[in-house]
C-alpha cells in the first residue's frame, strides 16, 4: 500500500498541484479574462456554493458510468466467449464489433432515445456501447491466446470443450479482461457524459453532462471547469478502482501484475 | 496410411513406429521412414540435433499428431502422460490443483483425486508446505517437480519426457535424473526421454537412439549395459565416459 501511495498517488498529485500553481500564476500575470480561462481560485469559488449540486451531478454521472461499465464488462465478455469458439464466428462478427468503436455516438443517440426514452437507462446503454469494444477485443484475445502446450495437455487427457473453456480459456483471459476493463472504465465516464448531452435526465436531476452542456454557451467558464474537473476525477476514480481490483485478483497468480 | 492407435496386444513392443513419415506443411519432411520400437517398461532416450524430430516422435506417440505415412502402434490402451520442456503450470492454480488437473479432466472421483494427488506430490518430494503455493512462488526445480507430479498422478503406462530438465543447472539436473530413475524403478512405466545431453541419456536409459536432421532419421541405436539401480558414481566410471564419447562422436558424424 505504501508503495502504491509512493509511486502511484504522490507523483501525480504533486504534478497536479504544480499545474494548478502555474495556472494560477499565468492567469494572474497575463490578466486572462475569466470567460476565456478562469483561475483555479475562481473555479473553486464557483464550485463551493454549488458543491452539493456538483456532488449530486457527479454521483448521477458516476452511477450511469458505473452501470454502463459493468454492463459492458458482462456483455463484452459474453460476446468474446462466443467469438472465441470459432474462427468463422470471429471473422463474421468482428466487423460489427468494430462498428461499436467507429460509429459516432451522436448518430445513434437519437435511436436510443426512440427505443428506450430519455433518462438513466439510455445513459447506461450509451456508456456501455462506448466502453464495450476494448472489453470484447481484450477478452477475445485472452480466450484464444492459449499456450499450445497447454492445449496439448488438455487434449492428451481427453478434455471436453467445456473443460477447455472453464479450466483453461476463461482463467487465461482474466488478465486480458482486467486490461480491457481498465480502458473501458475511463470510456464509460465519457460515455455517460456524452449520453447526458443527448438523452439526459432533465433539469430536476442532472449529471455533469448537463452542467457542461449549459455552462458552455452561457460563458460560465468557471462552472464548466468545475464540472470538467469533477468528470476527470470520476474517470480517475473508476480507473484506479478497476486497477486495484484487477491487481488484487492477479497478484496471487502473476509477478507484479499491471505495473 | 493413417495413424492407428490400435490394440496390438500380440506385439512384444509397447510402442512401435513403422515407416513413419511426417511433413511440415505439405512438402517439407520432418521425419522420414522412422522404424522404431520400445518394449514395455524400458527407458529409452532420443538424442539428436535440433530439428531432427525428437519432439515430433513424442507427439506421435501421444496421439497429438498424425503421420503423413506409416503408422504408430500402441499396445493395449495405455494411459500416456507428457512432461514438457517448460513446466507449463497453470498460474491460477496452486501446486496441488495443478497436479490434480489431469484427474479432473479424466473425471476421476473427487476422493480418489485427493488421494492420488497427495501420493504424486509426495512421490516427487514436494513438501506439504509447498502444496498451497502458486507457481510464481516456486523455483525452476520445484516447478519441474510439480510438472512431473502432474504427469505421474494418473499412474501412466507410458511417460513421454521432452527435455524436462534442460533449463535447470547441472547439479539439480543430476539430482532430478536420480529421482526420476527411482520413481521409474518403483512404477515401471515405459519411458521415452528426449534430451540434448548425452551424459544424461546414458545415465538414465537402457537404450539411446541417435537421430539426424533434415529430414529426421534414426542413425543408430545404442544399448546401455549398466544395471539398475544406477548411482551417481556411475558417471565417473571409464566405461560410462567411453560410451558417452562414442554416442557424442556418432552425433557429430550425423550432423555433418
Amino acid at each position: 500500500m505504501k508503495q502504491i501511495l509512493r509511486q502511484g498517488v504522490v507523483p501525480p498529485l504533486l504534478l497536479f498541484l504544480l499545474v494548478l500553481l502555474s495556472w494560477q500564476v499565468s492567469v494572474t500575470v497575463f490578466d486572462v479574462p475569466p470567460y476565456l480561462l478562469p483561475s483555479p481560485k475562481a473555479v473553486l469559488a464557483a464550485a463551493t456554493p454549488r458543491s452539493s449540486e456538483l456532488f449530486l451531478a457527479t454521483a448521477v454521472t458516476g452511477a450511469g458510468a458505473l452501470s454502463g461499465f459493468l454492463l459492458s464488462v458482462l456483455v463484452g465478455s459474453l460476446i468474446a466467449l462466443v467469438f472465441s469458439q470459432s474462427r468463422v464466428i470471429r471473422s463474421s462478427c468482428y466487423p460489427y464489433a468494430i462498428f461499436l468503436q467507429t460509429v459516432p455516438i451522436v448518430a445513434i443517440a437519437p435511436l436510443i432515445v426512440t427505443w428506450l426514452g430519455t433518462g438513466f437507462r439510455s445513459v447506461v446503454v450509451i456508456a456501455c456501447i462506448i466502453s464495450l469494444f476494448p472489453v470484447i477485443t481484450n477478452v477475445t484475445t485472452g480466450l484464444i491466446t492459449i499456450d499450445p502446450l497447454l492445449k496439448d495437455l488438455f487434449q492428451l487427457h481427453r478434455a471436453t470443450r467445456a473443460h477447455v473453456v472453464i479450466k483453461l480459456q476463461i482463467p487465461n483471459a482474466i488478465p486480458y479482461l482486467v486490461t480491457g476493463a481498465r480502458i473501458a472504465s475511463g470510456l464509460a465516464v465519457v460515455g455517460a457524459i456524452v449520453g447526458e448531452f443527448f438523452v439526459g435526465y432533465g433539469a430536476a436531476q442532472h449529471g455533469l453532462g448537463y452542467i457542461i452542456l449549459y455552462a458552455g454557451p452561457q460563458l460560465k467558464t468557471d462552472q464548466l471547469f468545475a464540472a470538467t474537473i469533477a468528470s476527470a476525477f470520476l474517470g480517475v476514480v473508476m480507473f484506479a478502482a478497476t486497477t486495484l481490483l484487477g491487481r488484487a485478483v492477479l497478484a496471487r497468480w502473476y509477478e507484479a501484475p499491471l505495473n | 496410411m493413417a495413424s492407428e492407435h490400435e490394440l496390438a496386444t500380440v506385439l512384444p513392443e509397447h510402442v512401435a513406429l513403422e515407416s513413419v513419415d511426417v511433413n511440415f506443411g505439405s512438402v517439407t519432411p520432418v521425419l522420414s521412414a522412422i522404424d522404431f520400437a520400445v518394449q514395455a517398461g524400458r527407458f529409452v532416450s532420443l538424442v539428436g540435433p535440433s530439428g531432427c524430430g525428437k519432439t515430433t516422435i513424442l507427439r506421435l506417440v501421444a496421439g497429438l499428431l498424425e503421420p503423413a505415412a506409416g503408422r504408430v502402434r500402441i499396445a493395449g490402451s495405455p494411459r500416456i502422460a507428457y512432461v514438457f520442456q517448460e513446466p507449463n503450470l497453470l498460474p491460477w492454480r496452486n501446486v496441488a490443483h495443478n497436479v490434480r488437473l489431469p484427474l479432473e479432466l479424466l473425471k476421476v472421483r473427487r476422493p480418489e483425486q485427493e488421494q492420488l494427488t497427495r501420493e504424486s506430490l509426495e512421490l516427487v518430494g514436494l513438501q506439504r508446505s509447498d502444496w498451497e503455493k502458486y507457481p510464481r512462488m516456486l523455483s525452476g526445480g520445484m516447478k519441474m517437480r510439480v510438472s512431473l507430479a502432474r504427469a505421474l498422478v494418473t499412474h501412466p503406462d507410458i511417460l513421454l519426457l521432452d527435455e524436462p530438465f534442460a533449463a535447470l543447472d547441472d547439479m539439480l539436473r543430476q539430482q532430478l535424473n536420480e529421482e526420476l530413475l527411482r520413481i521409474w524403478g518403483e512404477q515401471g512405466w515405459t519411458a521415452l526421454f528426449v534430451t540434448h545431453n548425452v551424459s544424461e541419456a546414458v545415465f538414465l536409459s537402457e537404450q539411446v537412439v541417435v537421430m539426424r536432421a533434415h529430414p529426421g532419421r534414426i542413425e543408430e541405436v545404442f544399448e546401455i549395459p549398466f544395471a539398475y539401480p544406477r548411482t551417481p558414481e556411475l558417471r565417473g566410471e571409464p566405461q560410462f565416459a567411453r560410451l558417452a564419447a562414442g554416442i557424442s562422436q556418432r552425433l557429430r558424424e550425423s550432423a555433418r
